[in-house]
Protein backbone atom coordinates (compact mmCIF):
# COMPACT_ATOMS: atom_id res chain seq x y z
CA UNK A 1 0.00 0.00 0.00
CA UNK A 2 2.85 2.34 0.93
CA UNK A 3 4.73 1.49 -2.24
CA UNK A 4 1.56 2.16 -4.24
CA UNK A 5 1.13 5.56 -2.53
CA UNK A 6 4.77 6.41 -3.21
CA UNK A 7 4.44 5.47 -6.86
CA UNK A 8 1.26 7.55 -7.12
CA UNK A 9 3.08 10.52 -5.52
CA UNK A 10 6.05 10.18 -7.89
CA UNK A 11 3.72 9.82 -10.85
CA UNK A 12 1.75 12.95 -9.88
CA UNK A 13 4.97 14.88 -9.25
CA UNK A 14 6.30 13.90 -12.64
CA UNK A 15 3.22 14.99 -14.51
CA UNK A 16 2.92 18.41 -12.74
CA UNK A 17 5.24 20.55 -14.84
CA UNK A 18 4.05 18.94 -18.05
CA UNK A 19 0.51 19.94 -17.13
CA UNK A 20 1.45 23.59 -16.61
CA UNK A 21 3.96 23.93 -19.44
CA UNK A 22 2.83 23.25 -22.96
CA UNK A 23 6.30 22.29 -24.18
CA UNK A 24 10.01 22.29 -23.57
CA UNK A 25 10.48 25.58 -25.41
CA UNK A 26 7.91 27.28 -23.19
CA UNK A 27 9.66 26.00 -20.05
CA UNK A 28 12.75 28.02 -20.88
CA UNK A 29 10.64 31.07 -21.75
CA UNK A 30 11.12 33.91 -19.23
CA UNK A 31 7.92 35.03 -17.51
CA UNK A 32 6.02 37.71 -19.37
CA UNK A 33 7.82 37.83 -22.67
CA UNK A 34 5.80 36.19 -25.46
CA UNK A 35 7.69 33.39 -27.20
CA UNK A 36 6.51 34.66 -30.56
CA UNK A 37 8.37 37.96 -30.00
CA UNK A 38 11.87 36.54 -29.94
CA UNK A 39 13.88 35.37 -32.90
CA UNK A 40 17.15 33.50 -32.40
CA UNK A 41 18.12 34.48 -35.94
CA UNK A 42 18.90 38.17 -36.56
CA UNK A 43 15.99 39.84 -38.32
CA UNK A 44 16.81 40.70 -41.96
CA UNK A 45 17.18 44.11 -43.61
CA UNK A 46 17.18 46.39 -40.58
CA UNK A 47 17.53 50.17 -40.91
CA UNK A 48 19.01 52.73 -38.53
CA UNK A 49 16.78 54.77 -36.21
CA UNK A 50 18.00 57.93 -37.95
CA UNK A 51 16.84 56.59 -41.31
CA UNK A 52 13.44 55.67 -39.93
CA UNK A 53 13.00 59.15 -38.49
CA UNK A 54 13.84 60.74 -41.79
CA UNK A 55 11.87 58.54 -44.15
CA UNK A 56 9.37 56.28 -42.39
CA UNK A 57 5.76 57.37 -42.00
CA UNK A 58 3.41 56.93 -39.08
CA UNK A 59 1.93 53.42 -39.19
CA UNK A 60 4.65 52.02 -41.44
CA UNK A 61 6.14 48.58 -40.75
CA UNK A 62 9.87 48.84 -40.15
CA UNK A 63 12.79 46.79 -38.89
CA UNK A 64 15.06 48.93 -36.71
CA UNK A 65 18.62 48.28 -35.62
CA UNK A 66 19.98 50.03 -32.54
CA UNK A 67 21.34 49.89 -29.01
CA UNK A 68 19.12 49.16 -26.04
CA UNK A 69 19.52 52.25 -23.90
CA UNK A 70 17.43 51.47 -20.84
CA UNK A 71 14.49 49.35 -19.75
CA UNK A 72 11.07 50.70 -18.96
CA UNK A 73 9.11 49.30 -16.05
CA UNK A 74 6.45 47.93 -18.35
CA UNK A 75 7.16 45.90 -21.51
CA UNK A 76 9.14 48.75 -23.09
CA UNK A 77 12.70 49.86 -23.68
CA UNK A 78 14.45 52.77 -25.31
CA UNK A 79 16.33 52.05 -28.52
CA UNK A 80 19.09 54.44 -29.62
CA UNK A 81 20.71 54.75 -33.02
CA UNK A 82 24.00 52.82 -33.16
CA UNK A 83 25.78 55.87 -34.56
CA UNK A 84 25.40 57.73 -31.28
CA UNK A 85 28.33 57.17 -28.92
CA UNK A 86 27.53 56.13 -25.38
CA UNK A 87 29.82 57.17 -22.56
CA UNK A 88 32.01 54.05 -22.86
CA UNK A 89 32.93 55.10 -26.38
CA UNK A 90 34.31 58.50 -25.41
CA UNK A 91 37.89 57.28 -25.29
CA UNK A 92 38.40 57.35 -21.54
CA UNK A 93 38.32 54.25 -19.39
CA UNK A 94 35.72 54.43 -16.59
CA UNK A 95 34.59 57.73 -18.08
CA UNK A 96 31.12 57.40 -16.66
CA UNK A 97 29.41 55.17 -14.08
CA UNK A 98 26.13 55.13 -16.03
CA UNK A 99 27.18 55.01 -19.70
CA UNK A 100 23.74 53.90 -20.88
CA UNK A 101 22.22 57.29 -20.07
CA UNK A 102 24.21 58.84 -22.95
CA UNK A 103 24.85 61.87 -20.76
CA UNK A 104 27.87 62.71 -22.89
CA UNK A 105 25.75 62.98 -26.04
CA UNK A 106 23.89 66.07 -27.18
CA UNK A 107 20.41 65.85 -25.57
CA UNK A 108 18.63 67.05 -28.70
CA UNK A 109 20.48 64.55 -30.85
CA UNK A 110 19.74 61.81 -28.32
CA UNK A 111 16.03 62.64 -28.36
CA UNK A 112 16.00 62.67 -32.16
CA UNK A 113 17.73 59.30 -32.42
CA UNK A 114 15.74 57.46 -29.76
CA UNK A 115 12.61 55.39 -30.17
CA UNK A 116 10.52 53.83 -27.42
CA UNK A 117 9.96 50.17 -28.22
CA UNK A 118 6.74 48.75 -26.77
CA UNK A 119 5.12 45.34 -26.73
CA UNK A 120 1.41 45.99 -26.51
CA UNK A 121 -1.13 43.76 -24.83
CA UNK A 122 -4.71 44.92 -25.37
CA UNK A 123 -3.44 48.23 -26.67
CA UNK A 124 -1.12 49.09 -23.75
CA UNK A 125 2.35 47.88 -22.74
CA UNK A 126 2.26 44.70 -20.68
CA UNK A 127 3.03 44.61 -16.98
CA UNK A 128 6.42 42.94 -17.37
CA UNK A 129 9.89 44.19 -18.13
CA UNK A 130 12.52 43.23 -20.69
CA UNK A 131 15.14 43.46 -17.95
CA UNK A 132 17.00 40.17 -17.66
CA UNK A 133 15.04 38.53 -20.49
CA UNK A 134 17.02 36.54 -23.07
CA UNK A 135 20.27 38.01 -21.74
CA UNK A 136 19.20 41.52 -22.69
CA UNK A 137 21.07 44.25 -20.89
CA UNK A 138 21.66 47.96 -21.28
CA UNK A 139 23.76 48.75 -24.36
CA UNK A 140 22.89 45.41 -26.00
CA UNK A 141 22.62 45.80 -29.77
CA UNK A 142 19.25 44.54 -30.99
CA UNK A 143 17.01 44.47 -34.04
CA UNK A 144 13.28 45.09 -33.63
CA UNK A 145 10.48 44.75 -36.17
CA UNK A 146 7.13 46.44 -35.72
CA UNK A 147 4.87 49.32 -36.57
CA UNK A 148 6.26 52.82 -36.21
CA UNK A 149 4.18 55.52 -34.52
CA UNK A 150 5.02 59.23 -34.62
CA UNK A 151 3.32 61.96 -32.60
CA UNK A 152 2.99 65.68 -33.32
CA UNK A 153 5.96 66.51 -31.10
CA UNK A 154 8.21 64.25 -33.16
CA UNK A 155 8.44 61.40 -30.68
CA UNK A 156 8.66 57.92 -32.15
CA UNK A 157 7.57 54.63 -30.70
CA UNK A 158 7.70 51.21 -32.19
CA UNK A 159 4.96 48.68 -31.51
CA UNK A 160 7.19 45.62 -31.62
CA UNK A 161 6.17 42.29 -33.11
CA UNK A 162 9.57 40.55 -33.42
CA UNK A 163 13.02 41.15 -32.06
CA UNK A 164 16.47 39.60 -32.05
CA UNK A 165 20.06 40.34 -31.27
CA UNK A 166 22.09 41.98 -34.04
CA UNK B 1 28.20 69.72 29.47
CA UNK B 2 28.94 66.55 27.52
CA UNK B 3 25.31 65.51 27.83
CA UNK B 4 24.19 68.91 26.54
CA UNK B 5 26.60 68.64 23.65
CA UNK B 6 25.47 65.15 22.74
CA UNK B 7 21.83 66.24 22.85
CA UNK B 8 22.67 69.24 20.66
CA UNK B 9 24.45 67.03 18.14
CA UNK B 10 21.71 64.42 18.12
CA UNK B 11 18.99 67.05 17.72
CA UNK B 12 20.94 68.70 14.88
CA UNK B 13 21.46 65.44 13.01
CA UNK B 14 17.94 64.19 13.60
CA UNK B 15 16.47 67.57 12.71
CA UNK B 16 18.44 67.73 9.47
CA UNK B 17 17.69 64.21 8.28
CA UNK B 18 14.14 64.21 9.66
CA UNK B 19 13.24 67.45 7.90
CA UNK B 20 14.21 66.19 4.46
CA UNK B 21 12.85 62.71 5.07
CA UNK B 22 9.64 64.24 6.42
CA UNK B 23 9.02 66.04 3.15
CA UNK B 24 8.92 62.77 1.22
CA UNK B 25 5.75 60.88 0.37
CA UNK B 26 5.77 57.29 -0.95
CA UNK B 27 2.95 58.02 -3.41
CA UNK B 28 4.40 61.18 -4.88
CA UNK B 29 6.76 61.51 -7.84
CA UNK B 30 8.66 64.52 -9.11
CA UNK B 31 9.07 65.31 -12.79
CA UNK B 32 12.25 67.29 -13.36
CA UNK B 33 14.17 68.15 -16.49
CA UNK B 34 16.88 65.64 -17.31
CA UNK B 35 19.59 68.24 -17.66
CA UNK B 36 18.97 69.55 -14.12
CA UNK B 37 20.55 66.43 -12.63
CA UNK B 38 17.89 66.31 -9.95
CA UNK B 39 18.40 69.89 -8.83
CA UNK B 40 14.89 71.21 -8.44
CA UNK B 41 15.99 74.86 -8.67
CA UNK B 42 17.89 74.35 -11.94
CA UNK B 43 15.11 72.25 -13.42
CA UNK B 44 12.68 73.59 -16.01
CA UNK B 45 9.44 71.89 -16.99
CA UNK B 46 7.01 73.01 -19.67
CA UNK B 47 4.14 75.17 -18.44
CA UNK B 48 0.95 73.16 -18.23
CA UNK B 49 2.78 69.87 -17.82
CA UNK B 50 0.72 69.05 -14.74
CA UNK B 51 -2.52 69.23 -16.74
CA UNK B 52 -1.00 67.17 -19.53
CA UNK B 53 0.16 64.48 -17.10
CA UNK B 54 -3.18 64.36 -15.35
CA UNK B 55 -5.00 64.01 -18.66
CA UNK B 56 -2.57 61.48 -20.15
CA UNK B 57 -1.69 59.10 -17.34
CA UNK B 58 -4.40 56.96 -15.74
CA UNK B 59 -3.98 56.73 -11.97
CA UNK B 60 -2.65 60.25 -11.44
CA UNK B 61 -4.69 61.73 -8.60
CA UNK B 62 -3.09 65.16 -8.44
CA UNK B 63 -0.44 67.06 -10.33
CA UNK B 64 1.05 70.35 -9.28
CA UNK B 65 3.12 72.70 -11.47
CA UNK B 66 5.56 74.55 -9.24
CA UNK B 67 8.38 77.05 -9.48
CA UNK B 68 11.12 76.57 -6.88
CA UNK B 69 13.62 79.37 -6.62
CA UNK B 70 16.07 80.95 -4.27
CA UNK B 71 15.87 84.71 -4.35
CA UNK B 72 16.69 87.85 -2.44
CA UNK B 73 13.97 89.30 -0.27
CA UNK B 74 13.63 92.63 1.46
CA UNK B 75 11.74 92.96 4.72
CA UNK B 76 10.58 96.58 5.13
CA UNK B 77 12.27 98.20 8.13
CA UNK B 78 15.28 95.90 7.95
CA UNK B 79 18.37 96.75 5.98
CA UNK B 80 19.68 94.69 3.15
CA UNK B 81 18.54 91.79 1.03
CA UNK B 82 18.08 88.39 2.58
CA UNK B 83 18.31 85.05 0.82
CA UNK B 84 15.09 83.05 0.94
CA UNK B 85 13.28 80.26 -0.84
CA UNK B 86 10.12 80.93 -2.85
CA UNK B 87 7.68 78.39 -4.25
CA UNK B 88 5.20 79.39 -6.92
CA UNK B 89 2.12 77.19 -6.62
CA UNK B 90 -1.33 76.49 -7.95
CA UNK B 91 -4.25 75.44 -5.70
CA UNK B 92 -3.33 71.78 -6.39
CA UNK B 93 -0.15 72.21 -4.34
CA UNK B 94 -2.13 72.80 -1.13
CA UNK B 95 -3.94 69.54 -1.70
CA UNK B 96 -0.87 67.59 -2.75
CA UNK B 97 1.48 68.67 0.05
CA UNK B 98 -0.61 67.26 2.86
CA UNK B 99 1.85 68.23 5.61
CA UNK B 100 1.04 71.90 5.10
CA UNK B 101 -1.63 73.50 7.30
CA UNK B 102 -2.62 77.14 7.12
CA UNK B 103 -2.76 78.32 10.73
CA UNK B 104 -3.37 82.03 10.27
CA UNK B 105 -4.83 84.28 7.56
CA UNK B 106 -5.76 83.15 4.07
CA UNK B 107 -4.14 81.46 1.11
CA UNK B 108 -2.24 83.97 -1.04
CA UNK B 109 -3.78 85.56 -4.10
CA UNK B 110 -1.97 87.64 -6.73
CA UNK B 111 0.45 90.04 -5.05
CA UNK B 112 0.34 88.06 -1.82
CA UNK B 113 2.47 85.46 -0.10
CA UNK B 114 1.98 82.87 2.61
CA UNK B 115 4.98 82.25 4.81
CA UNK B 116 6.15 79.16 6.66
CA UNK B 117 6.76 79.03 10.38
CA UNK B 118 10.56 79.17 10.06
CA UNK B 119 10.80 81.94 7.45
CA UNK B 120 11.42 84.70 10.01
CA UNK B 121 14.35 82.74 11.43
CA UNK B 122 15.57 81.92 7.95
CA UNK B 123 15.53 85.64 7.04
CA UNK B 124 16.94 86.57 10.46
CA UNK B 125 14.15 88.99 11.36
CA UNK B 126 11.70 88.96 14.31
CA UNK B 127 8.41 87.10 13.87
CA UNK B 128 6.57 90.43 14.22
CA UNK B 129 8.24 91.71 11.04
CA UNK B 130 6.39 89.07 9.05
CA UNK B 131 2.97 89.44 10.67
CA UNK B 132 -0.17 89.08 8.56
CA UNK B 133 -0.78 92.29 6.63
CA UNK B 134 2.90 93.26 6.54
CA UNK B 135 4.74 93.27 3.27
CA UNK B 136 7.67 91.37 1.86
CA UNK B 137 9.51 92.40 -1.29
CA UNK B 138 10.59 89.66 -3.65
CA UNK B 139 11.81 89.98 -7.22
CA UNK B 140 11.47 93.75 -6.82
CA UNK B 141 7.76 93.58 -6.15
CA UNK B 142 6.06 94.19 -2.83
CA UNK B 143 3.82 91.36 -1.64
CA UNK B 144 1.32 91.41 1.17
CA UNK B 145 1.63 88.61 3.70
CA UNK B 146 -1.79 86.96 3.65
CA UNK B 147 -1.22 83.81 5.69
CA UNK B 148 1.11 81.69 7.79
CA UNK B 149 1.45 77.95 7.57
CA UNK B 150 3.09 75.11 9.40
CA UNK B 151 4.35 71.82 7.99
CA UNK B 152 6.04 70.10 10.93
CA UNK B 153 9.16 68.13 10.16
CA UNK B 154 9.46 69.25 6.54
CA UNK B 155 11.48 71.78 4.54
CA UNK B 156 8.26 73.58 3.57
CA UNK B 157 8.31 75.58 6.80
CA UNK B 158 11.22 77.71 5.61
CA UNK B 159 9.51 78.61 2.33
CA UNK B 160 7.48 81.54 1.02
CA UNK B 161 4.54 80.44 -1.16
CA UNK B 162 2.93 82.63 -3.78
CA UNK B 163 0.63 81.99 -6.77
CA UNK B 164 2.44 80.48 -9.75
CA UNK B 165 1.26 82.64 -12.65
CA UNK B 166 2.11 86.06 -11.14
CA UNK B 167 5.51 84.67 -10.13
CA UNK B 168 6.10 83.59 -13.73
CA UNK B 169 5.45 87.18 -14.77
CA UNK B 170 7.78 88.59 -12.14
CA UNK B 171 10.60 86.24 -13.00
CA UNK B 172 9.96 86.54 -16.75
CA UNK B 173 9.83 82.83 -17.29
CA UNK B 174 7.11 80.85 -18.98
CA UNK B 175 7.91 77.46 -17.51
CA UNK B 176 7.83 75.69 -14.15
CA UNK B 177 10.63 74.09 -12.17
CA UNK B 178 9.03 70.80 -11.33
CA UNK B 179 5.76 68.92 -11.35
CA UNK B 180 4.75 67.00 -8.25
CA UNK B 181 2.48 64.06 -9.08
CA UNK B 182 0.46 62.04 -6.60
CA UNK B 183 -0.08 58.49 -7.82
CA UNK B 184 -2.90 56.15 -6.97
CA UNK B 185 -0.85 52.96 -7.03
CA UNK B 186 2.18 51.12 -8.37
CA UNK B 187 0.59 50.71 -11.80
CA UNK B 188 0.19 54.48 -12.04
CA UNK B 189 3.87 54.88 -11.23
CA UNK B 190 4.82 52.58 -14.10
CA UNK B 191 2.48 54.42 -16.45
CA UNK B 192 3.99 57.76 -15.47
CA UNK B 193 7.40 56.34 -16.31
CA UNK B 194 5.97 55.20 -19.66
CA UNK B 195 4.71 58.74 -20.25
CA UNK B 196 8.25 60.08 -19.69
CA UNK B 197 9.70 57.48 -22.08
CA UNK B 198 7.13 58.26 -24.75
CA UNK B 199 7.37 62.05 -24.43
CA UNK B 200 11.10 62.28 -25.05
CA UNK B 201 10.63 65.84 -26.33
CA UNK B 202 9.84 66.95 -22.78
CA UNK B 203 13.19 65.55 -21.52
CA UNK B 204 11.74 64.50 -18.20
CA UNK B 205 13.42 62.73 -15.35
CA UNK B 206 10.98 61.01 -13.01
CA UNK B 207 12.06 60.43 -9.44
CA UNK B 208 9.98 59.23 -6.53
CA UNK B 209 9.75 61.72 -3.70
CA UNK B 210 11.26 59.26 -1.19
CA UNK B 211 14.31 58.77 -3.44
CA UNK B 212 14.69 62.48 -4.08
CA UNK B 213 14.64 63.47 -0.42
CA UNK B 214 16.72 60.39 0.48
CA UNK B 215 19.42 61.68 -1.88
CA UNK B 216 19.23 65.08 -0.20
CA UNK B 217 19.72 63.46 3.22
CA UNK B 218 22.72 61.56 1.81
CA UNK B 219 24.05 64.82 0.36
CA UNK B 220 24.13 66.32 3.85
CA UNK B 221 25.71 63.14 5.27
CA UNK B 222 29.21 64.67 5.54
CA UNK B 223 27.83 67.55 7.63
CA UNK B 224 26.13 65.07 9.94
CA UNK B 225 29.29 62.97 10.23
CA UNK B 226 31.32 66.08 10.97
CA UNK B 227 28.92 67.02 13.77
CA UNK B 228 29.27 63.55 15.30
CA UNK B 229 33.06 63.70 14.97
CA UNK B 230 33.13 67.05 16.75
CA UNK B 231 30.98 65.59 19.52
CA UNK B 232 33.29 62.57 19.71
CA UNK B 233 36.37 64.78 20.04
CA UNK B 234 34.81 66.73 22.90
CA UNK B 235 33.68 63.46 24.49
CA UNK B 236 37.26 62.16 24.33
CA UNK B 237 38.50 65.35 25.98
CA UNK B 238 35.84 64.92 28.66
CA UNK B 239 36.83 61.29 29.08
CA UNK B 240 40.47 62.16 29.64
CA UNK B 241 39.54 64.92 32.07
CA UNK B 242 37.16 62.58 33.89
CA UNK B 243 39.77 59.81 34.07
CA UNK B 244 42.25 62.26 35.54
CA UNK B 245 39.73 63.44 38.14
CA UNK B 246 38.81 59.84 39.05
CA UNK B 247 42.49 58.88 39.42
CA UNK B 248 43.09 61.85 41.69
CA UNK B 249 40.00 61.00 43.72
CA UNK B 250 41.13 57.39 44.20
CA UNK B 251 44.69 58.46 44.98
CA UNK B 252 43.40 60.79 47.69
CA UNK B 253 41.58 57.88 49.34
CA UNK B 254 44.01 55.09 48.51
CA UNK B 255 44.83 54.24 52.13
CA UNK B 256 41.16 54.16 53.17
CA UNK B 257 40.35 51.94 50.21
CA UNK B 258 43.32 49.67 51.02
CA UNK B 259 42.11 49.45 54.61
CA UNK B 260 38.70 48.34 53.40
CA UNK B 261 40.37 45.62 51.34
CA UNK B 262 42.43 44.58 54.41
CA UNK B 263 39.30 44.04 56.52
CA UNK B 264 37.72 41.84 53.86
CA UNK B 265 36.02 43.93 51.18
CA UNK B 266 36.66 42.39 47.79
CA UNK B 267 38.30 44.29 44.94
CA UNK B 268 35.11 43.88 42.92
CA UNK B 269 32.99 45.47 45.62
CA UNK B 270 35.33 48.46 45.85
CA UNK B 271 35.41 48.85 42.04
CA UNK B 272 31.62 48.66 42.05
CA UNK B 273 31.41 51.40 44.67
CA UNK B 274 33.70 53.60 42.57
CA UNK B 275 31.51 52.98 39.52
CA UNK B 276 28.32 53.76 41.43
CA UNK B 277 29.90 56.93 42.75
CA UNK B 278 30.90 57.98 39.21
CA UNK B 279 27.46 57.11 37.83
CA UNK B 280 25.64 59.15 40.47
CA UNK B 281 27.82 62.19 39.82
CA UNK B 282 27.52 61.73 36.02
CA UNK B 283 23.74 61.28 36.20
CA UNK B 284 23.41 64.46 38.21
CA UNK B 285 25.61 66.32 35.72
CA UNK B 286 23.74 64.80 32.80
CA UNK B 287 20.38 65.97 34.14
CA UNK B 288 21.79 69.47 34.54
CA UNK B 289 23.17 69.27 30.99
CA UNK B 290 19.82 68.11 29.65
CA UNK B 291 18.08 71.04 31.32
CA UNK B 292 20.68 73.35 29.82
CA UNK B 293 20.18 71.84 26.36
CA UNK B 294 16.42 72.12 26.68
CA UNK B 295 16.73 75.74 27.74
CA UNK B 296 19.08 76.73 24.94
CA UNK B 297 17.96 74.56 22.06
CA UNK B 298 14.17 74.33 22.28
CA UNK B 299 12.63 76.12 19.32
CA UNK B 300 16.06 76.69 17.83
CA UNK B 301 16.43 76.56 14.07
CA UNK B 302 19.46 76.13 11.89
CA UNK B 303 19.75 77.98 8.59
CA UNK B 304 21.15 75.88 5.80
CA UNK B 305 21.67 77.57 2.45
CA UNK B 306 18.22 78.87 1.49
CA UNK B 307 16.39 76.52 3.81
CA UNK B 308 16.12 76.07 7.55
CA UNK B 309 15.22 73.27 9.90
CA UNK B 310 14.27 73.07 13.53
CA UNK B 311 16.43 71.30 16.10
CA UNK B 312 14.61 68.19 17.20
CA UNK B 313 15.03 67.43 20.93
CA UNK B 314 13.14 64.17 20.98
CA UNK B 315 13.38 61.19 23.38
CA UNK B 316 16.13 59.61 21.27
CA UNK B 317 18.29 62.74 21.50
CA UNK B 318 17.76 62.93 25.27
CA UNK B 319 18.59 59.24 25.61
CA UNK B 320 21.78 59.66 23.57
CA UNK B 321 22.86 62.56 25.79
CA UNK B 322 22.06 60.85 29.09
CA UNK B 323 23.47 57.42 28.22
CA UNK B 324 26.53 59.03 26.63
CA UNK B 325 27.33 60.84 29.88
CA UNK B 326 26.91 57.62 31.94
CA UNK B 327 29.08 55.56 29.58
CA UNK B 328 31.80 58.21 29.62
CA UNK B 329 31.70 58.24 33.43
CA UNK B 330 32.17 54.46 33.58
CA UNK B 331 35.00 54.61 31.05
CA UNK B 332 36.67 57.41 33.01
CA UNK B 333 36.60 55.56 36.33
CA UNK B 334 37.80 52.24 34.89
CA UNK B 335 41.58 53.00 34.91
CA UNK B 336 41.44 54.17 38.55
CA UNK B 337 39.47 51.08 39.58
CA UNK B 338 41.96 48.86 37.73
CA UNK B 339 44.91 50.47 39.48
CA UNK B 340 43.23 49.99 42.86
CA UNK B 341 42.64 46.31 42.10
CA UNK B 342 46.24 45.68 41.01
CA UNK B 343 47.99 47.54 43.85
CA UNK B 344 49.00 45.23 46.74
CA UNK B 345 47.30 46.15 50.02
CA UNK B 346 50.61 46.74 51.82
CA UNK B 347 51.86 49.07 49.07
CA UNK B 348 48.54 50.94 49.03
CA UNK B 349 48.59 51.40 52.80
CA UNK B 350 52.10 52.82 52.67
CA UNK B 351 51.36 55.30 49.84
CA UNK B 352 51.40 58.96 50.77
Amino acid sequence: MSVLALLLFVACGGSGPAATSPGAAAESEPAGMPASLWSDVPLPNPVEVRQARESAEDGESVVLRGTLQDFGELSTFLLVDDALDDCTEMGEKDHCATPWDYCCADPDELMRLTVNVEVLEDGIPGDWSFKGQRGLDRLTEVVVAGTLRKDEAGNMRLEASRMSLQ
Amino acid sequence: MVAALLVATASFVRGLSGTFAGASDPNTALLLSKVAERDVVRSTAAAGLASLVKASVPGVELASDEIHMGTSMVVPGYDGERAGFVRGVTPSAYELHGALTLVEGTLPGPGEVAIGRLVARQLDVPESALAIGNSLTLEGSEHRISGRFVAPGTTLEAEVWTPLVPLRGLTQRDDSSVVFVRLADEKARKRLRLFCDRRLDLELDMVMSADYYGELVAYFGPIQRMAWMLAALIAVAALLGGANAAAASVQDRIQELAALRAIGFSTGALALSLCVEALVVAAFGAVLGLFLARLLLTGGAVRLAMSAFELRIDPQAVLIGFLGALILALAAVAPAALRLARLPIAAALSED
